[in-house]
């Protein structure tokens, strides 16, 4: 784990200070370069997840059962894909259906909100006893560039899960309102350029001087954290975020909503190479009414995520970018008394496009009836070593936590095999 | 209620049973009030005592240093131990006034009074309330059922109060009762909060009520036998099915209100419905065990549990509370994690943390004199400064203070009183209270810090740079506007040098060096940028999320009056806010 010694902060009052941007080097040049290594070899170079809060019914989207008990009133259309046919309401997905696989097995034992939105995030149920990292974290720590001027792990309409005991560094810089700039990366009104670099030179005078005073290295690892911060301010790529500029048409393919606009700034931060992004759609905890409120979610997500897919591919990105889609849980196959499904583990589906998996693939089948899972379900740390595995990491990769306990990526998944 | 097998058990529950009142924690829908029994006693009587045992704890870590060859760094200066004390007792930083008349007093035992000033303050009550409704119900708790508001309230009142901690740990272990007021006027039990937030999952309640109350992290052997101590799935199935005999009852009328939704807890004589079926096959058939082997009445576990939990040969309770007191204040525990005690991870100075363990046990638990002790001790009266650097890994048995960040409670409190943040807004007719809600929000999600583990390196995000830099509280903070602490000071003094130290006792709590003095009148008379309010950028360029203070801010940049010397205190103000020495407790 990364340590700031006393020697690295001595070495240089200018790179303490942050001015020179050019100068401030992450002290932990092998971070960096195992990273490179990392990539290198990696089909995916970076991820999204396309994050449905709220656990989404299985049944009434991906994996349809028309005419049964269970069905519900939707009926499947098929896709591009041979074998895989899919929910009436999401029929641009239909459209690019060869380009993702579905995981129609998924199955675990969190039937509640947190736990298995915790569980789904970090591939571990929560404990007190560890903070375990979200999946965003640990790309944040393996694979992401220190000296980027974009962060590593963003999440969109959502706050995702942090990196537990990676460190808040790795966390995800969050953009609640998605199509805006993150908070406060603009100067403060009345305050220009000019006035920014000279508060700044001020600033690193107080710095300077109690760094020397204390000899603490916590406050060089502050300036750091400042440094990065100027130069998020300051580079032209922070643009990414902002989509004002692309086509109208462009962002009514998306869809007028916070989910759509995000998923276009994923696209646009993917083109930045930024490594991880999450974007959440909530809503998807449909007790009752399911048939009124899903087709309204679905045509945001249908939208959304088959523009993402399609713009991705035009740029020659879809091959290299790791797309996975899912929620914390499925929903009832029964039929509640408030037209409702209520929450149901254990058999579910999640989609996975992208970052060089095998497309138009279907991983295990439910039950006619959706009850029941037929053979061997996935589990979360199955679909998480998939996506590590592509991403080019170990998905047994352990590091100590602060007070000595190796945690591992994974709590001993296995890559899903049909999809690789 | 009883503890079987346990004869020290029984001559307690005597004992306890003897002294009116004590049963009413566990009695349902009791708020923990200030009787006799509930609070402990204020500082005077016991102070020759206390000032004994301030004394002893200097000379056992006195006679650690000896043994370890460690060098301890040179005291504090005043106006450091003063900034220091105000943030850790009550979460806010001393006004310059304070600042003055403490570094002008000249008697012997001004810490101590300031000490006992600032337990007195309601600053106090507030703060720590929000700490442990923070180390109780946590940051993302989205519970339905949960009255956080009552919940914090009650929290408040027991600080004002100074509840014993024994007391109040019982009130939390044992709740019963109705969550939330009604119509019926049904007294709720406020404590029950705590239960709710754990009501699906004794397992999950039995962990964090191991690690929050004992320190010891049970919930590792919730899956396997533990890896590195003796403690077996069984031992932790034994402590969990102590929660397995309390239910949660929905008030169906209640259902139709918003949220918090109105339940009773009541415990019951078998384990409850509606858990997991594999649980509920183990649950059935293991008997409420503690966590040193000793059965719990089946009957009343928890309230069994309470009493084990809080009598005076537990060898964890005391030992966890002063734990994590002496790490709150001196930066790392005598074990650290704080809440990991375990044989293999053993204490620093264990004598000292036995010293001050017996201590709290022999008067009262009393949380404000723990406090006071710590806060006396020469160790929390040490420079930042100075003083050997231990090779990494060695243990540092405090010999220098540390550096560490602010908390988001602490934060705001501190930037909002150094720039008289509150003023500005409500002399701007913005509803205060409102501006004051949000920002509590962004600055609990933004500056979250883990203080369960010391860590030596700087954690810190963008975002948290990016706030102080750029935010319109900053920015409205520390311009003139009226009310703000800036027009004030300017308005009030006119002497260059007044005006810098002003500013410095403001926000660093001491005056300003000479070299300071030079440095800053060089920078406010020559500003090296004339305002180019037609040239620069000062509409943002991007799309902006909302901002309570975005319209306040426009108004301070537009201030009538504004000079280029105005706008350089304002620069000086903002690199003094943004500066380590600002951010870090030292």
């Amino acid at each position: 784990m990364n340590r700031f010694g006393r020697r690295q902060w001595l070495g240089g009052a200018a790179s303490l200070l942050g001015l020179c941007a050019a100068d401030v080097l992450w002290p932990s040049l092998s971070f960096a370069a195992d990273a490179d290594e990392r990539r290198k070899s990696a089909k995916a170079q970076r991820c999204i997840l396309i994050w449905l809060n709220g656990g989404p019914s299985q049944i009434d989207t991906f994996d349809p059962k028309p005419g049964t008990v269970n069905g519900g009133p939707f009926r499947a259309i098929k896709t591009r894909a041979p074998k895989i046919q899919i929910s009436e309401h999401l029929p641009r997905l239909a459209e690019v259906g060869d380009r993702f696989s579905l995981v129609r097995n998924m199955s675990t034992k969190e039937g509640n909100h947190i736990r298995a939105q915790h569980l789904l995030h970090t591939g571990y149920a929560p404990n007190p006893t560890v903070q375990h990292p979200s999946l965003g974290g640990w790309v944040s720590a393996r694979l992401g560039d220190p000296n980027s001027e974009l962060p590593a792990f963003v999440s969109l309409a959502g706050p995702s899960f942090d990196a537990g005991f990676l460190g808040v560094q790795h966390g995800p810089m969050i953009v609640r309102t998605p199509g805006t700039m993150p908070s406060h990366i603009d100067l403060a009104a009345g305050v220009d350029g000019d006035r920014f670099d000279r508060r700044r030179a001020a600033l690193s005078e107080l710095e300077r001087s109690f760094a020397t005073q204390t000899g603490d290295a916590k406050i060089d690892g502050r300036a750091k954290v400042y440094a990065k911060a100027v130069r998020l301010m300051k580079t032209p790529r922070s643009g990414a975020f902002d989509i004002a500029d692309e086509p109208s048409a462009v962002r009514a393919a998306y869809g007028d909503s916070p989910f759509g606009r995000g998923c276009l700034v994923a696209r646009r931060l993917a083109e930045q190479d930024v490594r991880y992004v999450e974007v959440t759609l909530d809503g998807w905890d449909t007790h009752n009414d399911n048939f009124k409120r899903t087709p309204v979610l679905m045509e945001k997500l249908d939208m959304g995520l088959s523009s993402l897919i399609r713009e991705l591919e035009a740029r020659h990105l879809l091959a290299s970018t790791l797309i996975l889609c899912m929620g914390e849980f499925g929903r009832t196959p029964k039929i509640n008394a408030t037209e409702g499904r209520d929450h149901f583990p254990q058999a579910w589906s999640a989609l996975i496009a992208g970052g060089g998996i095998r497309a138009g693939v279907v991983v295990g089948e439910t039950s006619p009836d959706g009850m029941t899972i037929a053979g061997k379900p996935t589990a979360v740390p199955d679909l998480l070593a998939t996506a590590a595995v592509q991403l080019g990491l170990n998905p047994h990769h352990t590091e100590l936590t602060p007070a000595g306990r190796p945690i591992s990526l994974t709590d001993g998944g296995t890559p899903i095999a049909q999809l690789s | 209620m009883k503890i079987l097998r346990s004869p020290i058990g029984a001559v307690v529950v005597a004992l306890l049973a003897a002294v009116p009142g004590v049963p009413a924690c566990a009695r349902n829908g009791s708020v923990t009030s200030a009787t006799p029994e509930n609070t402990a006693s204020s500082p005077p009587r016991t102070e020759s005592a206390q000032t004994q045992t301030v004394a002893a704890a200097n000379r056992l870590l006195r006679g650690e240093w000896a043994k370890t060859g460690t060098q301890p760094a040179a005291p504090a200066d005043d106006a450091t131990f003063i900034r220091r004390v105000t943030i850790d007792i009550a979460g806010t930083l001393p006004d310059e006034e304070q600042v003055r008349a403490f570094l002008n007093d000249s008697s012997p035992d001004k810490r101590a009074k300031l000490v006992d000033t600032l337990l007195a303050s309601p600053a106090y009550a507030e703060f720590w309330a929000d700490y442990w409704d923070d180390v109780l119900l946590g940051n993302d708790l989205q519970n339905a059922r949960v009255d956080r508001q009552l919940f914090r309230r009650w929290l408040r009142t027991n600080f004002e109060n100074n509840v014993r901690w024994d007391r109040l740990a019982s009130a939390l272990i044992t709740a019963t009762g109705d969550n939330t007021p009604s119509e019926n006027g049904v007294e709720p039990n406020p404590a029950v909060n705590w239960f709710l937030k754990y009501s699906d999952s004794p397992q999950d309640m039995a962990g964090n009520a191991s690690r929050i109350f004992l320190g010891v992290q049970i919930q590792c052997a919730q899956c396997h036998d533990h890896k590195t101590e003796t403690w077996k799935q069984t031992d932790f199935q034994k402590f969990a099915a102590t929660f397995a005999r309390t239910k949660v009852v929905n008030d169906e009328r209640a259902k139709m209100q918003p949220p918090p939704f109105r339940v009773t807890v009541t415990d019951i004589d078998r384990v409850r419905p509606g858990l997991l079926k594999e649980d509920m096959a183990w649950l059935s058939t293991t008997a409420p065990t503690t966590l040193d082997g000793r059965l719990l009445d089946k009957k009343q576990p928890r309230a069994a549990l309470a009493q084990w939990m809080t009598s005076k040969e537990n060898p964890w309770f005391a030992a966890a509370i002063v734990n994590r007191m002496w790490a709150r204040f001196l930066g790392r525990g005598f074990v650290d994690p704080i809440d990991d005690f375990r044989p293999s991870n053993g204490a620093d100075a264990p004598a000292l943390l036995h010293l001050l363990a017996e201590d709290f046990k022999a008067n009262g638990y009393d949380l404000k004199r723990l406090v006071r002790t710590i806060a006396l001790t020469e160790a929390y009266g040490l420079s930042s400064s100075g003083g050997a650097e231990p090779p990494a890994g060695e243990r540092k048995l405090w010999s220098r203070f540390r550096l560490q960040p602010m908390g988001p409670t602490e934060l705001l409190h501190s930037l909002t009183k150094a720039t008289a943040l509150d003023a500005a807004v409500r002399q701007s007719q913005l509803d205060l209270e409102r501006v004051q809600t949000e920002l509590t929000k962004q600055y609990n999600f933004t500056f979250d810090t883990d203080e369960s583990i010391d860590r030596d390196a700087f954690q810190g995000t963008v975002a948290q740079a990016l706030t102080l830099m750029n935010s319109a509280a900053v920015a409205t903070g520390t311009s003139t506007l009226p009310g703000a602490a800036l027009s004030h000071l300017l308005a009030t003094k006119t002497d260059d040098n007044e005006r810098i130290a002003a500013l410095y006792l403001r926000t660093l709590s001491r005056l300003p060096t000479p070299d300071e003095h030079a440095y800053w009148k060089n920078f406010i008379e020559h500003p090296a940028t004339r305002a180019r309010a037609s040239l620069g950028k000062s509409e943002p360029t991007h799309a902006r999320a909302a901002d309570p203070l975005r319209k306040l801010e426009t108004k301070a940049a537009g201030q009538r009056g504004a000079n280029d010397t105005t706008r350089a205190y304002e620069d000086m103000f903002w690199a003094l806010l943004n500066s380590s020495e600002f951010f870090f407790n030292h």
